[in-house]
């Protein structure tokens, strides 16, 4: 079930509610400059030509980029308690293209409490507009 | 012509240091990490729990590759996994020390695996962030050529 509920009321299974982002080719130029300091350059991520050279069918969007999406959603359900002693772990499954919407959910999976604090852990799943998974994994945080 | 290293299985061991570098986290740092991946949000900019702008999770999305790049020639990355320990918040203006350590080498269905940690401390050398990086690695340069 997808909800709205407060953390402390979820239950297992339970889903926070979905996001959804379009991975577009601004984006991905936009994520390029930022990682080379405010170049442009040709790469796997931004030429099709070289990304063929490569034996992909085209130009991909980095899997790192997504990641941020969790950790985003996860700050704005577990606030501190994901930025002090959260963790993420994923697995990148299939390519994102540009143009890709990307929708990410999160379901609970385990909730454990211990010291003044519960930690929650969700699995979490991109998957494109086709309706598959993208990338994979969990992500966890602590909320008092 | 650069006299680094290739970024090949012949070049790296396990528990090798690949690099070290401190930097202090500035605001433009945040600003731009910000623009770049639509994270947004009054603790990046202004007031946080900590009673200053503190820097997103992800700030350190780059600084692996970024270390192998000043150590290697690298010829782009393929990664499979990607983990991250979030330890503390890092304010906005702290210095921080990063160092990069190679984890694991495997080879699986003919390709090699790399697995590179980045750990990220204060200047007490307290851990703020580890993050663990599962790539794809050329077994030689003949095959980096390839890629």
């Amino acid at each position: 079930m997808m909800t709205d509920t407060p953390l402390e009321n979820l239950e297992i299974g339970d889903a926070l509610p979905e996001r959804t982002h379009k991975v577009d080719w601004e984006d991905i130029l936009k994520f390029n400059r930022y990682v080379t300091g405010g170049v442009d350059t040709k790469n796997i991520h931004t030429d099709d030509e070289v990304a063929r050279k490569a034996g992909l069918p085209r130009a991909v969007a980095t899997g790192r980029h997504p990641v941020s999406f969790i950790t985003e959603l996860m700050v704005d359900h577990l606030g501190f308690g994901f930025i002090t002693g959260g963790e993420v772990d994923v697995s990148f499954v299939k390519l994102i293209f540009p143009g890709d919407v990307l929708t990410l959910k999160a379901v609970l999976k385990e909730k454990t409490p211990g010291e003044g604090a519960t930690r929650y852990l969700f699995e979490v799943s991109l998957t494109n507009q086709d309706g598959a998974a993208v990338t994979v994994g969990t992500a966890s945080g602590r909320l008092a | 012509m650069s006299d680094k290293p290739d970024f090949v299985w012949e070049n790296l061991q396990v528990g090798m240091t690949v690099g070290e570098r401190s930097l202090t986290v500035t605001q433009a740092m945040v600003d731009a990490h910000c623009e770049a991946l639509g994270a947004r949000r009054e603790w990046y900019t202004g007031e946080s729990p900590l009673g200053c702008p503190i820097a997103p999770p992800m700030i350190f999305i780059n600084d692996l590759l970024a270390i192998y790049d000043a150590n290697y020639k690298r010829f782009g990355t393929i990664h499979a996994k990607l983990g991250y320990r979030f330890h503390r918040p890092v304010r906005v203006g702290e210095r921080v020390h990063q160092k990069v350590t190679v984890t694991d080498l495997y080879v699986k269905r003919e390709k090699g695996w790399i697995v590179s940690e980045l750990a990220v401390t204060d200047e007490a050398g307290e851990l703020l962030l580890t993050s663990a990086h599962t790539s794809v690695l050329s077994l030689t340069r003949k095959h980096a050529d390839d890629d």
